[in-house]
């Protein structure tokens, strides 16, 4: 007989769950579509704490209780499967039941490293400050393991779907769309919770905005751009403009961002302009001093910026005078062809607000690069 | 009675105006009459401060061909570009008001790019033409 497995929720949570980790495998392939990355995890966080909750309230084939059985049911339906003969149950088998289970921890798993990867590395959001950069490296390396172990699995949960429909004929697939399956035997009826079940709902909004509050970066300035943050006396502060270096060092070259070199590289540099790559560009020694003062107040060991990171520990003790020169640079950049540098709106390699418009204020993000075509 | 009070508030409205028209050049015109001293000359040359502008020079260093037009372009009134391919807004007062208003930016500049095109500073007499033609710019 045909009964009712599924409850609508649970198929909702599954198509909007497979949706969400879809689009945030995707989206991880680029780095300007990051947005969609963060907004996309968001959901599949807070589905999962859905889930969970549902997983003690929905119907009898939602349940916990219902589904994750112990070793030797899962021996015996793996055994049945080797012989191509797998026990048929109403809901999960115990199989896809582990595999509910695990797909839910490396979710969570995902979330929580997604976050401390954003706030420490990507330095964005308002955890800022929370995660050293190289916690964050290290909560990326387990990000990225739990993401290709989620698809590895994925993989294997849709060929089993598409076994069991095409050999077995159970017609699991339309099942999860309608919540119908031809079932042998009665399914049990389980007490109704109905408190548990409003939780799971409020619980997944709030888990929503929380987790959307999160990976929204702060402060915007009028231009959209987030200034960088740097170390300031009561934490992160953003990254504030000096008329005077914009004036002095801004009229003959493009103003760089201090959070670019660390602080060596720029007491080198103003200690030698009276050589300044082959031009005098002495200044008044309280000018010389009140730009120094500044840049290596924000220069890029302060920086709470990826890129300010990067280039520190891809040039070791140097101390490059020119930003171009840093390895880090050199490899972001080896893709990009001396034509696109000859264009009219660029202009200049060192011209970074063509690609990056947040530049003056420091801002170099994934999402803001757009490379001039003329 | 009217007339009079008419043609007061005319010519007070006329003064004004020549006034307010003639207060950005007020300071240059100001620097110029130290410069006079400083040169000790009676009067600058627009036409002198054209060739200063215009003249070609080796850099004992470094071998190049050095000029004001290097960066500012032969045409004052349009955009220039330094070495280092930052943008430089027109020279010329006409095309860009700012120019020649602050003469402690016009003294900063002198310094840095008489320097930088001659190898040494200008003179007053050298500053005064160059102010001159700048300012005789239609």
């Amino acid at each position: 007989m045909k009964d009712n497995i599924w409850d609508l929720p649970t198929r909702l949570f599954h198509w909007s769950f497979a949706a969400a980790l879809i689009v945030a495998f995707a989206a991880s392939t680029r780095e300007w579509f990051l947005d969609y990355h963060l907004l996309a995890g968001a959901a599949a966080f807070a589905l999962v704490a859905f889930r969970v909750v549902w997983g003690f309230s929905g119907n009898r084939s939602a349940r916990f209780s219902g589904f994750v059985r112990g070793w030797a049911d899962v021996k015996g339906f793996l055994s049945g499967l080797m012989r191509l003969n797998p026990a048929r149950y109403p809901g999960h088998n115990p199989a896809v039941g582990w595999a509910v289970i695990v797909m839910l921890s490396l979710t969570a798993v995902l979330g929580a490293t997604g976050i401390i990867v954003y706030s420490g590395e990507e330095m964005k959001g308002p955890l800022v400050g929370v995660f050293s950069f190289e916690t964050a490296e290290t909560a990326g390396a387990v990000h990225f393991i739990a993401a290709y172990s989620f698809l590895a699995l994925a993989a294997i949960h849709v060929a089993a779907a598409l076994l069991h429909d095409i050999i077995w004929k159970e017609g699991l697939i339309l099942s999860m769309l309608t919540g119908k399956k031809t079932v042998e035997g009665r399914v049990e009826a389980v007490a109704e919770r109905p408190l548990l079940k409003k939780t799971a709902f409020v619980l997944f909004a709030a888990v929503t905005a929380g987790a959307i509050l999160l990976v929204i970066p702060g402060e915007r300035q009028a231009s959209g751009h987030t200034p960088a943050l740097v170390e300031g006396e009561g934490g992160p502060r953003a990254i504030e403009r000096n008329m005077v270096y914009e004036e002095e060092c801004g009229s003959c070259h493009n103003a760089f961002s201090p959070t670019l070199l660390p602080a060596r590289s720029w007491e080198k540099l103003m200690a030698g302009l009276g050589e300044h790559f082959g031009d005098d560009a002495s200044l008044p020694e309280e000018t010389t001093s009140e730009i120094s003062k500044w840049l290596v107040a924000s220069s890029a060991e302060r920086a709470f910026s990826e890129p300010s990171k990067k280039i520190i520990s891809s040039i070791g003790d140097a101390a490059p005078l020119r930003i171009t020169e840093t390895t880090y640079w050199k490899e972001k950049h080896s893709d990009i062809g001396n034509e696109v540098y000859s264009r009219k709106a660029v202009s200049s390699r060192t011209n970074c607000a063509a690609c990056h418009p947040g530049a003056p204020s420091g801002s170099f993000e994934d999402r803001d690069i757009s490379v001039p075509r003329g | 009675m009217k007339i009079v009070k008419g043609l007061t508030a005319l010519s007070a409205l006329f003064l004004a105006t020549s006034v307010y028209a003639a207060a950005p050049n007020a300071s240059m015109n100001t620097m110029l009459d130290g410069l006079k001293k400083e040169a000790g000359a009676a009067a600058f040359s627009a036409e002198e401060g054209r060739k200063l502008y215009n003249a070609r020079r080796i850099h004992s260093q470094k071998k190049e061909e050095r000029s004001c037009t290097t960066c500012h372009t032969a045409n004052p009134g349009t955009p220039g570009k330094t070495t280092a391919g930052k943008v430089i807004e027109p020279i010329s007062p006409v095309a860009n008001q700012q120019r020649f208003t602050d003469p402690k930016k016009v003294e900063k500049w002198f310094k840095r790019n008489c320097e930088w095109v001659l190898e040494r500073e200008c003179t007053a007499k050298e500053k005064g033409d160059f102010i001159t033609y700048m300012m005789s710019l239609k």
